[in-house]
């Protein structure tokens, strides 16, 4: 089944979205190209990055509160891919190099613990903004904006660790033992932390609660 | 449907919403959440938050990439050289669990080895210095050759005499009657050897010449009998040149085991995952 259900919400397995017939060609292209980096040929490696970079640059972002770190942390994983592509035992490379990057992304976490002093610089830049559809309404856009600006801050404050699980779970579909075995610790502290950052999460959205409703 | 009014609220048990919600509940606690949800409109709307949450997070908009990621070839050569050096050698882990315990194995094989060094040379100044009574366990056995030490025998160096009345020796050594010989086991002459400052008397019948060979060593005698007995210390096996070797092979393992610890390796922890 390609997706489970959680919290009345309908969560989408990424590994199971790989899976499908439509993408089932890009698991191929991708494993032509790990068969030709690994004779040698950058040029095939370079199809990779330039397959994933924008997923990964999106995973890590979210669970890096910084542009650059973010972007710090996908250049090394490409670089840890790069040097273990001979460790690369099959399946789905676009999985392969997510894991690679969450760790990349904990330990750039790990090695930085101390809080930037503006998370999510980039939500607060006016000169840049999502892309939006033309049918958004001009409220909608700017409501959408807070809203993230304000879930960006809170999501900031978290710790990392509850963060971490929280994306892996909400946004890329991960499920607890799947984050356990990432994370390297146990299923219930997964399960704890998540619950727990929830919680977090909406007390400081406290103030915020509004945006969130409606 | 009468609901709890939102002051009792607090004591509602919010990590079983934040459970449900997450789909980590048993039937009963479902069941109990539900109740919970159904009676408490805050419980109602703490479920709902949840999920507005989690879509906004999925929402939350990513800013585009700074730059590309695109390995060159100078990346691709150094991270080449990286794999094949860490091939080479164990994990850092194991390499620094490795070399901890070689250095730690070297010190405390130092540590011990200066010990008993320390104390062996100490016992065996006390034994060239030993007192009658100590002398007692060190003497020669009957009818070993004895280095002979009387004012025309002085030649023989380091011998240490000592004199002791014992008229019924049965191993007496009149003057000139020198036999340079050493005993079994113990050189009897030894450049390195002491000699008291006590003026040794002229050798006569009825007198035991002791003599010392060695400068950790020491015969004595009582003049009734005479056994030899190695001093903890004296030349042999455990002398002083194999506990340099110990020394010596001690702290080439903890050179050694600091230089495994330490070499240079990569950053595994970048490389978690990666092995899947």
């Amino acid at each position: 089944m390609d997706q489970r259900v959680a919290g009345g919400r309908v969560v989408t397995d990424p590994k199971a979205e790989e899976d499908r017939p439509a993408d089932g060609a890009g698991q191929g292209i991708d494993a032509a190209l790990v068969e030709e980096a690994l004779r040698g040929r950058l040029e095939a490696f370079n199809q990779l990055v330039l397959r994933h970079q924008d997923h990964l640059f999106g995973l890590v972002y979210r669970l890096v509160p910084d542009r650059d770190q973010a972007a710090d942390a996908v250049q090394e994983a490409f670089f840890s891919a790069y040097r273990n592509l001979s460790s690369f035992r099959g399946g789905s490379v676009r999985s392969w190099l997510g894991r690679i990057a969450i760790n990349a992304a904990m330990d750039l976490q790990r090695s930085r613990r101390r809080r930037p002093s503006q998370p999510y610089p980039e939500l607060e830049d006016d000169t840049w903004q999502p892309a939006a559809g033309q049918e958004v309404e001009p409220e909608t856009k700017a409501l959408a904006a807070e809203r993230s600006k304000a879930l960006a801050r809170a999501l900031a404050d978290l710790p990392y660790e509850q963060r971490n699980c929280i994306v892996l779970f909400d946004v890329e579909g991960y499920d607890y033992a799947e984050i356990a075995q990432i994370m390297r610790v146990e299923i219930g502290t997964v399960k704890s932390r998540i619950h727990r950052g929830r919680l977090a999460l909406r007390s400081a959205l406290a103030a915020d609660r509004e945006l969130f409703r409606g | 449907m009468d609901r709890t009014a939102p002051a009792a609220h607090a004591e509602h048990d919010e990590l079983l919403i934040a459970r449900l919600y997450g789909g980590d509940v048993d039937d009963a606690e479902r069941a109990r959440a539900l109740g919970l949800m159904a009676d408490c409109p805050e419980c109602e709307s703490l479920f709902a938050d949840f999920g507005a949450m989690a879509d906004a997070t999925a929402a939350i908009p990513v800013p585009p990439r700074p730059r590309g990621f695109s390995l060159t070839e100078s990346d691709a050569a150094r991270l080449r050289r990286k794999a094949g050096g860490r091939l080479a050698v164990f994990g850092p882990n194991l390499r620094r669990s490795l070399g901890g315990s070689l250095a730690a194995l070297g010190i405390v094989g130092m540590v011990l080895t200066s010990a008993v060094s320390f104390m062996g040379g100490a016992a065996g100044t006390a034994g060239g210095y030993a007192s009658s009574g100590d002398r007692a366990a060190a003497l020669p056995e009957p009818g070993a050759t004895m280095a002979a030490s009387s004012p025309g025998e002085q030649s023989n160096t380091g011998a240490v005499s000592l004199a002791t009345a014992a008229p019924e020796s049965t191993s007496l050594m009149g003057p000139g009657n020198v036999n340079p010989a050493p005993s079994a086991g113990v050189p009897a002459t030894n450049d390195n050897a002491v000699t008291p400052p006590v003026a040794s008397p002229p050798a006569q019948t009825g007198q035991l010449a002791v003599s010392s060979a060695g400068n950790q060593g020491a015969f004595s005698g009582n003049g009734t009998s005479a056994q030899t007995k190695n001093v903890p210390g004296t030349a042999g096996s455990s002398g002083p040149d194999a506990r340099l070797v110990w020394l010596a092979l001690f702290a080439a393992l903890f050179v050694v085991g600091l230089a495994v610890a330490m070499l240079p390796g990569r950053r595994r922890g970048r490389d978690r995952g990666a092995r899947a």
